[in-house]
């Protein structure tokens, strides 16, 4: 598949995607990370959360970590991280929001001045 | 606040299987730590988070239920996946179903909806005169055998594939015109002549051949035969419809119903999802013609229509057992010897042993039909009972010593974690023949058993058959369609 027939993401799969961007985690840590990242706006349901994370594996976008874990306060959990294919996709949905950004602060920015 | 935590781990079962085993643990943490944090930032935190959990967990069920449709995932359990894995079957590739192969799998379903319904149809579309030997001729080359003539080739060349199943009902017609080509006499399929059980009994066996190595390809196979079975155990005939637009609109529907059944088992590959679906549309169909007073009175005990549906629910699901254990039989032979294969050699003897104690069975069952049948004209039941008690004794011997050898081997291979399913395999597949020969308990509407009597053992067997098959047969969900 190519990388444009993923797009555009939605907005809690964006998020997902982007918590796993610079380091493997698990559930709850993307659940807070996802939280966080948006500014408090997507909360996610645990249920949302594993069926987005279920279609981001079956599509290759992530995969488990190979280290199976990772460290949390108590129990060990099973971990997530970007594939190559995952991370070019959220570049390119990333590029294409900023084109669509810039785009708008061009056009608005016009009728301002 | 643990009990919030068990409640939830219990909802988690809703999950299909596989989305279950995948994350079910990690969802059930998940939502603990969520709760435990929800707890410290008090009421208000607690209330958001479960407002949010409520709403989200039945959203997210139904998304999880429609993905693994649409996407048709292996359903198999490591545990069980040897088991089902069995046998000497090649291990065949798991490709998901294409969109051709999914309409393949439907259509012969809706070719006989439409032969069934179009003639009434046509009477009142028509006019009563429309509809002529000649019409029914021409309707019968165009849908059923034309197709045939071009599907069954591909059938043929497609073998491996699930969606076969459902063309194996097309060979029935096209051997009925051959039969009727090569002989002199009109071809008169009476239920109550021999050659006609002997058919069924080679349909026992070719059906239990579909679905053994694909379980799928085998509830395929059935489908149009429970519904075939279903129907004129109701006695819908249609020379006495009083209403043919009626009759028309149910016959289409209920085939375009068990269509649709068939699509999605194409699709899904989910066999107790399918089973259970079928089994609804039966009776949906069987119910609605009876009802609404589209059938003659036959083995119901009472005449058109219905006096109420309940009623005709009570007895009419005696009959839909006939259906169900059309569906069910094959699917339970192969569970059968799904557990036998995993057992060793000793297993694999004792599971073949116990599957020859039901042919015997079922031949002396025939046997006993024959009885019947002559009993009235002939004084022939002396000449038969012998013999047919010989077949009795003998059929139940074996597959006793087959099913003790069966266990042997389980307990030697110790998988003692199919003790439950083996206990009820036990009893379930020698009832079958029982049910498919004798329709349950005597032929239907027998005097022995009142429908209280009887009604609650009819549903219990249909709803442990379709739990036990849909446990041993998820092979068939990993299998092409």
């Amino acid at each position: 598949m190519e990388q444009s027939d993923y797009l555009p993401l939605q907005e809690p799969t964006f998020f997902i995607l982007l918590s796993l961007a610079n380091e493997p985690r698990h559930g709850y840590a993307i659940l807070k990370d996802v939280e966080a990242l948006s500014g408090g706006k997507i909360r996610l349901g645990t249920g949302t959360l594993y069926g987005a994370l279920n279609r981001l594996l079956d599509q290759g976008l992530i995969q488990r970590s190979p280290n199976g874990v990772a460290s949390h306060p108590g129990k060990p959990r099973k971990a997530y991280q970007l594939t190559q294919t995952g991370l070019r996709v959220l570049q390119a949905e990333t590029s294409r929001l900023n084109h669509m950004l810039s785009a708008a602060r061009l056009r608005l920015g016009e009728t301002h001045t | 606040m643990n009990w919030l935590v068990t409640i939830y781990a219990i909802l988690l079962r809703l999950y299909p299987r596989r989305f279950r085993e995948a994350y079910g643990e990690e969802m059930q943490a998940v939502y603990a730590d969520s709760l435990h944090e929800a707890r410290r930032g008090g009421t208000l935190a607690l209330g958001a988070f479960a407002l949010r959990e409520i709403f989200d967990l039945p959203a997210s069920l139904a998304r999880e239920h429609v993905y693994a449709i649409r996407v048709g995932k292996p359903q198999l359990k490591p545990t069980l996946q040897g088991a089902a894995a069995g046998g000497s079957d090649l291990p065949l590739p798991s490709t998901p179903p294409r969109a051709w192969e999914v309409f393949m799998a439907a259509l012969p379903h809706l070719l006989f909806g439409l032969l069934m319904g179009a003639a009434p149809l046509m009477q009142v579309l028509l006019g009563p005169d429309a509809v002529t030997n000649r019409t029914t001729n021409i309707l019968s080359a165009v849908l059923v055998i034309a197709p045939a003539l071009v599907g069954i080739p591909l059938t043929i060349w497609k073998r491996q594939r699930a969606w076969v199943g459902s063309w194996y009902v097309m060979y029935v017609p096209l051997a009925l015109l051959l039969a009727s080509l090569l002989s002199t006499d009109q071809f008169n399929l009476d239920p109550q002549q021999f050659p006609a059980a002997m058919m069924v009994l080679g349909l026992a066996f070719a059906l239990y051949y579909a679905a053994r190595a694909n379980a799928i390809r085998g509830f395929l196979a059935a489908l149009p035969f429970a519904m075939i079975v279903w129907m004129p155990f109701l006695e819908n005939t249609p020379k006495t419809i009083i209403d043919p637009f009626l009759e028309g609109v149910l016959l289409l529907s209920s085939w375009i119903m068990l269509a649709l059944v068939a699509a999605l088992a194409a699709q899904s590959r989910r066999l107790g999802l399918s089973l259970a679906l079928a089994l609804c549309v039966l009776a949906l169909s069987g119910f609605g013609h009876s009802y609404l007073g589209n059938y003659q009175g036959g083995m119901l005990p009472f005449s058109e229509p219905g006096p109420s549906i309940r009623v005709v629910v009570l007895y009419g699901i005696r009959t839909l057992l006939v259906s169900a254990a059309m569906l069910l039989g094959p699917q339970l032979a192969r569970s059968l010897r799904a557990i036998g294969q995993r057992a060793g050699g000793l297993g694999r003897a004792g599971y073949r042993m116990a599957l020859l104690g039901i042919v015997l069975l079922i031949s002396a069952f025939l046997l006993n039909i024959i009885d019947l049948m002559f009993r009235a004209d002939w004084n022939f039941q002396f000449m038969l009972q012998p013999p047919l008690d010989i077949l009795l004794f003998a059929g139940v011997v074996v597959y006793h010593i087959g099913y003790a050898l069966l266990v042997a081997g389980v307990w030697r291979a110790r998988e003692n974690r199919f003790w439950l399913e083996l206990a009820l395999l036990y009893g379930l597949i020698p009832a079958v023949p029982a049910i498919l020969f004798l329709g349950w308990p005597t032929r239907i509407h027998g005097p022995s058993l009142t429908v209280w009597q009887s009604v609650p053992p009819a549903l219990l067997w249909m709803i442990v058959s379709t739990w036990l098959v849909a446990r041993f047969g998820r092979r068939g969900s990993a299998h092409p369609a």
